[in-house]
């Protein structure tokens, strides 16, 4: 008895020996001078591979055993901060970094050590460097982030004038765009000369092109996640600009110092008070601008618990005396509380609302008034899950649900007077859920794995009529065998699917690693645009009993290495992407106010593939890039085609581009950027027959000509005067010149008869512009 | 509703070309090559007096500006559901013509198209549907506008649309015995958006004093409709947001392109005094 009372003994010491207490250092990484939170920041245990990664809200929770730790913060423009910790309890740092803006080059490379591209298991995801955006060369004053993405591997743009942009072979309606959470639908002003996004309200911008983490879903190409800053929570500060053709502003300040900030930031182009100087009257009676506005307020609680509000409007108004008007704008609001349990458990409770409108008005005479509207709009509660199990293991999940109200359009008199019949699309409503859970697992000092599954479910809700359509889909009145009729909330039709998503990292050595991932995602929504290029008409529709949704598999296998201590990053990728019910419109089709809009469209499987190049450097003065992206994009629908594949729209085989920005001197700094891309598929005629009179295009198949090639060098230079050196008062001019050589880049090609030689045919390219020059006074203090 | 839809596109083009200073338009070459050449058929048979032609031709290279090859030698018949037939007899290269003993187009009745070249064969058919009345023509003169390209006289035609969707109609309005093919000047409607109603349409051009001119109307078929709806598309675009060339959905078997139209017809006239 005595000996195995010794033994428990023993085996008690041996097992409260072994069972070391584990405590958890958590908190928020904030930059020292402004108190926004800083995302992604590295945070490693010295001489230990364990580390993690600050989340989008800035927070990051690390669980150790007992002991004494030195942790490191590094991230690029910041210096590194290390933070001796006693871990005996649970412990909350609340690291701030200052910016490296004052130290030399060199140092700022070392500090950070600048190999996180190889580290995490991260690929297929670019991040928009903010203020290396801002040197970059502004077409008509404004930076832009869409803009600065089409100079990334796999991303198109659909060239000037044209919304929107392209991932990995995929359409404009592909990509998830968010604003703080909150859908934005048309993320471009002005035909895509400018996007959404205000550069100086902006913190963080990350486009996913593969490996699309499982929190996000609903579409199926891109994740272009873009996060406002906070607010300045240490004073108030103003920065913006005045240029030739559009002007901004940005005020910030804490409400509560530390505590709580705001921020409100509007921008505003006037490009039509150049058109009053025009000497065509009818020119000067025109309406041509864009304005938008983004506010937040944050207000912090305590440590544990953070409530933020913000929203966007913004309108685009294009006008011709008062006889025509067209107008589209998105508006977001988002309200979300983040939540701390237990220092290891991080949430996050978003409630959105967003919603996207347009709008055609004309009247020539009263009696012949007309407006026409669609909008739609989102409304979303949701609640994202981070658990910091250990450092080997962080989970995420997480549940969501929205209601899409989608008002495909209406067109009738705009007063009393008009003839105008009205004519009606219904009202299309569904409802959407959806379920994730993932776990990021750091299976050793090499190999690290994420793996997830999502689930999502689609509800088609009445009221509505569902048809069912015969074999001749033509025009205004094809076959329609059936219509049932729903009434209102009943659900009528219901989608699920299933969304597993793999992503893994296998690192080499520390300068270099090979990544892996494959994800499949679903899509409801679709786009059909019947247009040569993409226009605020262009219509959305939900999946339906007749559309079935949308969905992808997606595989992509990647290289990283970095060169002379991580002065210089490559990286080489491959994806191969597969996507089902794709939908087109069939020949000759009828979209215009269609209410059997369905029966003008066909769906089978689309295919793209494609090697993504990039070399990155950043050192001494120069910091530089270029990519080349080598894809293809094509469909096969039975019915389209004689049955068919054919190459999409935006299929271009190649695009190389690089940017370079050079610190020339305190006073000057200047930057270039050059694209070139292989032309897009458009459709043109093979041969032309006559009938009754008319000279008839023939076209042997669909897409089956291309574009002529694009490309475009833009320059820019910005002057710092030394006035403003060491005050708090900044300015600096930027001089840009777009399109520096003024090539004529075609916009459309179509082919038509001559104007007044009706059996005249021709080719006629419209392009937009040559030269854009503009100066633009920025100031900041 | 087209005349709105068409509107649309026009006030679209103008807005966006007129504002967009910067924005222009060139004619520039382009190299298409030639698909293999593919019989046309281009015939109807109509309630007025015959003959009836069908002209049967070749296609040719898009942007060659000269007309295209005749299709010669052919066996071309027409038969009617009540018993006519009459095999066409080719008066000029790639021109058949219906035989004097062939029996005037009757509303009612169904007639086939049978045509072999080159040892292939094309069939199509069509019935000749009803046709109601134009009320009246008038004109009036306007200026220069968004809506008048032009100052002059712009003839209006008013009438009764019969209730029942269904019927499809081509407007040419004929100057001094002069139709233009000017694709700005074809006209065609159905009743989708103004069935029942009291209808109007003016010219989209002007005339001048002292013109003379002449509304053919004319009723069809839905799937005649829908082949001359697709035309009048790829005839207009304007450069922003057209819709791709396509083929055009014909009633001919067999692989040709073209259409054999079935068409009653009315004539109205007003002079411009």
């Amino acid at each position: 008895m005595k000996q195995f009372l010794i033994g428990m003994f023993m085996f008690a010491v041996v097992l409260s020996v072994n069972a070391q207490h584990k405590h958890t250092v958590s908190g928020r990484v904030k930059d020292q001078k402004t108190g926004e939170e800083l995302i992604g920041v590295m945070v490693k245990v010295d001489g230990q591979s364990i580390g993690t990664v600050t989340n989008s809200y800035g927070f990051f929770s690390l669980t150790l055993p007992e002991g004494k730790y030195k942790i490191l913060f590094s991230y690029i423009g910041y210096k590194s901060l290390a933070v001796d910790v006693d871990l005996k309890a649970d412990v909350v740092l609340r690291p701030e970094m200052s910016d490296d803006k004052n130290e030399l080059k060199e140092v700022k490379v070392q500090a950070t050590k600048g190999n996180d591209n190889i580290e995490s298991t991260r690929m297929s995801v670019m991040s928009v460097d903010i203020q290396s955006l801002k040197k970059m060369p502004a077409l008509l004053g404004e930076v832009d982030i869409l803009r600065a993405l089409q100079f990334m591997p796999g991303v198109q743009t659909g060239g000037e004038g044209s919304t929107g942009f392209y991932v990995r072979g995929g359409n404009v309606d592909q990509n998830l765009i968010l604003l703080d959470e909150a859908i934005v639908y048309n993320p471009s002003h002005l035909f895509g000369f400018f996007s959404v996004f205000n550069a100086d309200a902006i913190k963080d911008a990350e486009l996913y092109k593969g490996a699309i983490p499982a929190q996000f879903g609903g579409r199926l190409s891109s994740v272009l996640d873009v996060k406002m800053k906070d607010g300045n929570s240490k004073h108030f500060s103003a920065s913006g600009g005045i240029g030739t053709i559009s002007s901004r502003i940005t005020l910030e300040g804490p409400i509560v110092k530390e505590k709580s900030s705001f921020i409100i930031s509007a921008r505003r182009t006037y490009a039509d008070m150049f058109l009053k100087l025009s000497p065509d009257k009818e020119v000067q009676k025109s309406k041509l601008y864009f304005y938008d506005l983004n506010a937040k307020v944050n207000y912090t609680i305590n440590d544990n618990n953070r409530i933020f509000i913000s929203g966007y409007f913004g309108r685009d108004i294009l006008g011709f005396d008062n006889t025509f008007t067209q107008g589209w704008g998105n508006a977001t609001g988002t309200l979300r509380w983040n939540h701390v349990f237990n220092k290891k458990l991080f949430s996050n409770v978003t409630l959105i609302t967003s919603s996207y409108n347009y709008k055609l008005e004309a009247e020539t005479e009263e009696s012949q008034g007309f407006l026409w509207k669609s909008d739609m709009s989102d409304q979303t509660v949701k609640g994202d899950f981070i658990y910091y199990v250990s450092p080997k293991n962080t989970i995420r999940f997480g549940a969501g649900i929205t209601w899409h109200a989608l008002f495909p359009g209406k067109a009738g008199p705009n007063n009393p007077k008009s003839v105008i019949n009205e004519q009606k699309l219904p009202v299309s409503n569904s409802l959407e859920h959806y379920y994730y859970i993932d776990n990021e697992q750091k299976v050793n000092s090499r190999f690290t794995v994420d793996y997830g599954i999502r689930f999502s479910v689609f509800h088609n809700v009445g009221s509505a009529t569902v048809f069912t359509y015969g074999v001749n889909r033509y025009g205004n009145n094809p076959d329609t065998k059936d219509s049932v009729d729903y009434g209102s909330g009943v659900i009528y039709h219901t989608y699920t699917g299933w969304e597993p998503r793999i992503s893994m990292k296998y690192s080499i050595n520390e300068n270099s690693s090979v990544k892996a991932s494959y994800n499949r995602t679903y899509q409801y929504l679709h786009l059909v645009s019947n247009t040569n290029s993409a226009s605020p008409t262009d219509i959305y529709i939900n999946s339906s009993p007749n559309i079935r949704p949308q969905y992808a598999d997606q595989v992509a296998a990647g290289y990283f290495r970095n060169f002379n201590n991580n002065t210089l990053q490559a990286s080489a990728e491959v994806y191969y992407k597969q996507m089902y019910n794709q939908v087109d419109y069939v020949d000759n089709a009828n979209l215009f106010l269609n209410k059997y809009l369905e029966s003008q469209l066909l769906a089978g499987t689309g295919t793209s593939y494609g090697l993504e190049l990039m070399v990155k450097k950043k050192t001494g003065k120069v910091d530089a890039w270029m990519s080349y992206t080598l894809s293809k994009a094509d469909r096969k629908i039975d019915g389209i085609n004689n049955n068919k594949a054919y190459p999409t729209r935006y299929d271009h085989r190649h695009n190389l581009s690089w940017v370079c920005m050079y610190e020339h001197s305190k006073k000057w700094t200047f930057s270039a950027n050059f694209i070139y891309v292989t032309g897009g598929a458009f459709t043109a005629p093979n041969a032309r027959y006559e009938f009754d009179g008319y000279v008839v295009p023939y076209v042997s198949s669909r897409n089956n000509y291309r574009m002529p090639d694009y490309h475009r060098l833009d320059i820019a230079a910005t002057l710092y005067p030394k006035k403003y050196e060491g005050k708090k008062f900044k300015a600096n001019w930027t001089f840009s010149l777009f399109n520096a050589y003024g090539r004529k880049n075609a916009y459309s090609i179509v082919f038509r008869q001559r104007e007044g030689y009706p059996d005249t045919y021709q080719a006629v390219k419209t392009y937009l512009f040559t030269f854009i020059p503009s100066v633009t006074w920025n100031f900041k203090f | 509703m087209k005349k709105v839809q068409n509107k649309i596109s026009y006030l679209f083009a103008s807005l966006i070309t007129l504002t967009l200073l910067v924005s222009c338009q060139e004619v520039v070459t382009y190299d298409l090559d030639e698909s293999n050449k593919i019989l046309v058929i281009d015939g109807m048979v109509t309630d007025q007096p015959g003959p009836y032609t069908v002209k049967l031709s070749l296609t040719g290279p898009y942007l060659k500006n000269a007309p295209t090859n005749r299709a010669t030698g052919a066996t071309v018949i027409i038969r009617d559901n009540a018993g006519n037939t009459d095999t066409l007899a080719e008066q000029l290269p790639g021109e058949y013509k219906t035989t004097a003993s062939f029996s005037k187009g009757e509303i009612g009745r169904t007639y086939q198209l049978y045509v072999n070249y080159e040892n292939k064969v094309y069939t199509a058919s069509g019935e000749i549907l009803p046709i109601s009345n134009v009320d009246s023509l008038t004109y009036k003169y306007h200026e220069e506008s968004i809506l008048y390209p032009e100052n002059g006289y712009y003839v209006t035609m008013y009438a009764q649309e019969p209730a029942g969707k269904g019927n499809n109609y081509r407007f040419k309005f004929i100057v001094n015995g002069f139709f233009s093919n000017r694709a700005d000047r074809f006209i065609v409607v159905n009743d989708d958006f103004v069935d029942g109603n009291y209808i109007s349409f003016t010219t989209p051009f002007p005339v001048a004093l002292g013109d003379s001119v002449v509304l053919e109307s004319q009723s069809f078929t839905k799937a005649a409709y829908d082949y001359y709806f697709a035309l009048l598309f790829q005839m207009n675009p304007n450069g922003f947001f057209d819709a791709p060339p396509a083929n055009l959905p014909t009633n001919i078997t067999g692989g040709a392109l073209g259409y054999f139209n079935t068409v009653a017809i009315k004539y109205n006239g007003i002079k411009i005094k």
